[in-house]
């Protein structure tokens, strides 16, 4: 039985990695789905003035909230999964569940960005291939609007132009 | 997808008689495009129920077509796509260049798959490595692409040039990426 981890947050990238999940369980359904929200801790400022029990409800009302879609999703179709909550870096914990649960694949939705945009405004997926030998499934979401394709191009002239600006003044 | 192997695997002597099952040719009459199909083990599945790995002859792509075996295994289905992507050949040397190099490089992939009773479809094209395969499992409607990697960093994969990545934030579909585990004297050489 091949047991995948599917990291989820709430997004459209992720409903594309579920879609994919599922096509699969279609074909054979021999699958342990294994779905991972991970939420980002909370700064000092926070933990400092809020008792543990608090911080953790809050940890769990927004994980509740990403895995909702997926889980409505899920349920309607009958397939079985279990649910795994972590608080931490995203591709660390996706790494780290990955090795501890002994999954064979790590399912993950991601956005379709070029190299340059990956690199500027990192990627989780790049990130969890780094961290982890476990074999990734990439599965691309929708294409990223006109504006964000070129938003770094077009700071990176604008700052040149506002350069060459105040050089000639 | 990492470096292609330097040293091509030598040609079998039953490729030496190997008939392509399809071909595509440019506006120019090129030969672009070749088809191969198994002999050994029959019958073969259609493309869409199967998973097309990206060959280059390095470790890292094996590592990705043992992957690709298991994941055929679990869901029954034991054909696979190959693709293996060359770079631009003239007109007259596409004649036999490109079959022999696409024979070539998947050599041992062949071999491994009709040792374990697998059917296969070998893809040899010429161009760019990641549009190419890209539009060939577009075209075959295949279940996703398997591609190895060398596990680059985000700056690395820029700076170099990972076709992995250039797979993944192109393809339509799924894209499985196998990392092998780095080897000693890769390290040594980065």
């Amino acid at each position: 039985m091949l047991k995948v981890l599917v990291p989820v947050d709430g997004s459209s990238n992720a409903l594309h990695a579920v879609h994919h999940v599922l096509s699969e369980y279609q074909r054979n359904p021999a699958i342990d789905i294994h779905l991972l929200n991970v939420q980002p801790p909370f700064s000092r400022n926070v933990t400092r003035w809020s008792d543990r029990k608090t911080i953790n409800e809050a940890h769990l009302d927004a994980s509740e909230q990403a895995l909702q879609p997926i889980r409505q999703m899920l349920d309607k179709v009958c397939v079985p999964y279990s649910v795994h909550l972590a608080v931490g870096g995203k591709a660390s914990s996706i790494a780290e569940f990955a090795r501890q649960l002994r999954c064979d694949h790590i399912v993950i939705g991601t956005a379709r960005k070029n190299s340059l945009m990956r690199t500027v405004e990192g990627s989780v997926t790049n990130e969890v291939l780094e961290l982890t030998t476990v074999p990734v499934i990439a599965v691309a979401g929708d294409l990223p609007s006109t504006w964000e394709r070129y938003r770094i191009q077009l700071g990176a002239g604008g700052g040149l132009a506002w350069l060459v600006v105040a050089a000639l003044e | 997808m990492s470096t292609p192997a330097t040293t091509a695997a030598p040609i079998l002597d039953a490729d030496a008689h190997a008939v392509p099952t399809g071909e595509r040719r440019d506006e120019h009459g090129r030969r672009i495009a070749l088809t191969f199909d198994s002999t050994v083990v029959r019958p073969i599945a259609p493309p869409a129920d199967c998973w097309c790995v990206a060959l280059d002859g390095s470790r890292h792509s094996m590592h990705a077509l043992t992957e690709a075996m298991r994941l055929a295994t679990e869901s029954g289905v034991r054909t696979l796509d190959l693709g293996t992507v060359h770079h631009w050949l003239s007109l007259e040397a596409a004649e036999t260049e490109l079959a022999c190099r696409g024979l070539a490089t998947s050599a041992d992939a062949r071999a491994l798959l009709d040792a374990r009773g697998f059917a296969w479809r070998l893809h040899v094209l010429m161009g760019e490595p990641a549009p190419r395969l890209v539009d060939l499992t577009q075209a075959l409607g295949s279940r996703g692409i398997v591609v190895g990697a060398r596990g680059l960093s985000a700056v690395e994969g820029l700076l170099i040039g990972s076709v992995a990545q250039q797979i993944i934030y192109n393809a339509r579909g799924a894209v499985l990426v196998v990392r092998a585990p780095a080897a000693p004297e890769e390290k040594v050489a980065c």
